[in-house]
């Protein structure tokens, strides 16, 4: 029979790997989402619009953006329905004091994070803006430590560096190839890269803060439902009044049946990957939730690998084998390290 | 009177009891509160303590095995406490 301290170490223990395994569950749906992220920019209305001008691209994935965060948010609420917390997510909601982290959140990973992206893709090139992303754990990490005094350990720094410089190793000498050329608004591209970097940390490290006085599902459906606002209510309408595209008759031309399935499979992908980042930060902390997810550099490769069947190049397996480093380095922590994630 | 988020109605439950709390008395508070039953809700208001003691807003005080009265044989019973940390997001979030 096992002892009160056997049991109690083994349901810390529990608590810490269910923190794990929902960033890891995050980074394979991320991963994962590069395969309808990919594919709706091949169906017309969009495929005749991103290869032509930058801003057309850049009106195009506004666009596809726009849609997928309704997606999300749709996917969001089924899973609330099935949860049964439709009611938690009124209940929180309308605690302004609470939700408007949420919103600003929102701000970060949505519009900056996300058209950061877009904008490394479009002036730089789509292995920049990889590899630009998977920066986002440093500024992640670095600001939930001098914030609210986020728990990193030396070990935990280590692993984090490792799973980096591993994402990057996958990464690296496509860059090479797309530097060696630059034009003259790559400027804009690398703005973007910072964007993305920055976005997504400032998010988690928001996130992170706020989940403790709330519940991750509600959470990130109130951070879905400030983007749809803002891509609805504010950008869409500022692109229709500027610019002099028709963007009305592009979105009503994405309205078609595989423009919507692959928005609505991306959309599924992309919430539930949201729902596992945000729940793991609570258990484990924001530092070690984002570097486990950036573990999607390798799943995108794999994932591309798999449905298109052309293999990684050889120095995919050097990038594998030092995420997987980096990860068994934070995923063999004392427990004791974890069980409190912060100093206060 | 409109209810208050779990977490938030969780936090003040700590608050109203500055000596602590057993996790099973903060279910049957919980339960109650939200009229719901069973062990799904059981277990989210575990996971939500689990989420508050390691964000540091409850500290614990002690430990005790069950016996089959709660949760089921073996599992791990804890009491707790709103820490002051705990008390200062309160604060800051409009819970107080």
């Amino acid at each position: 029979m096992q002892t009160l301290e056997q049991l109690r170490e083994s349901y810390r223990l529990r608590s810490i790997r269910w923190g794990f395994y929902w960033a890891l569950w995050c980074a394979l749906l991320w991963g994962l989402w590069y395969i309808p992220g990919t594919a709706v920019w091949y169906e017309k209305p969009f495929v005749d619009l991103g290869s032509s001008s930058t801003s057309e691209y850049l009106m195009t994935a506004a666009v596809i953006t726009a849609f997928s965060a309704i997606a999300v948010l749709f996917s969001l609420y089924v899973w609330l329905g099935v949860l049964g917390k439709i009611g938690e997510y009124g209940r929180t909601i309308r605690r302004f004091r609470i939700s408007k982290w949420f919103y600003l959140g929102a701000i970060f990973g949505g519009p900056c994070a996300l058209f950061g992206s877009f904008l490394a893709i479009g002036y730089v090139g789509p292995l920049f803006a990889a590899i630009a992303a998977l920066m986002y754990p440093v500024v992640g990490a670095s600001l939930a430590r001098l914030w609210y005094h986020e728990r990193i350990s030396q070990r935990a720094a280590i692993g984090i560096a490792v799973i980096l410089i591993g994402g990057i190793c996958v990464y690296v000498p496509g860059l090479i190839n797309e530097l060696a050329n630059p034009s003259d608004s790559a400027w804009l591209g690398l703005l973007g890269g910072l964007m993305a970097a920055f976005g997504w940390g400032i998010e988690g490290a928001i996130a992170g803060r706020v989940l403790d006085v709330s519940d991750p599902d509600v959470g990130i459906t109130i951070r879905f439902t400030g983007e749809v606002f803002y891509w609805l209510f504010v950008i869409m309408p500022l692109i229709v009044i500027f610019s002099d595209y028709d963007v009305i008759g592009l979105m009503l031309a994405s309205l078609s049946f595989w423009p919507l399935i692959w928005i609505l499979l991306a959309g599924g992908c992309f919430g539930f990957c949201y729902v596992a980042w945000y729940k793991s930060f609570p258990l484990i902390g924001v530092g070690r939730g984002q570097a486990i997810a950036a573990f999607y550099g390798i799943f995108a490769v794999i994932f591309i690998a798999i449905f298109t069947l052309t293999l990684p190049e050889w120095y995919f397996i050097i990038g594998l084998m030092l995420t997987i480093i980096g990860g068994t380095l934070m995923f063999t922590e004392k427990s004791i390290m974890l069980e409190i994630i912060r100093n206060n | 009177m409109k209810k208050l988020h779990m977490k938030g109605f969780i936090l003040q439950l700590f608050k109203e009891n500055p000596k602590g709390l057993w996790d099973y008395q903060v279910c049957d508070a919980v339960l109650d509160y939200y009229n719901r039953s069973g062990s799904y809700w059981t277990g989210e208001v575990r996971a939500t303590l689990t989420d508050l003691l390691s964000g540091a807003l409850l500290l614990e005080l002690e430990d005790k095995l069950d016996t089959k009265q709660y949760f089921g044989a073996d599992k791990v019973l804890v009491k707790l406490k709103l820490s002051e940390f705990g008390h200062e997001r309160m604060s800051q979030t409009g819970l107080l």
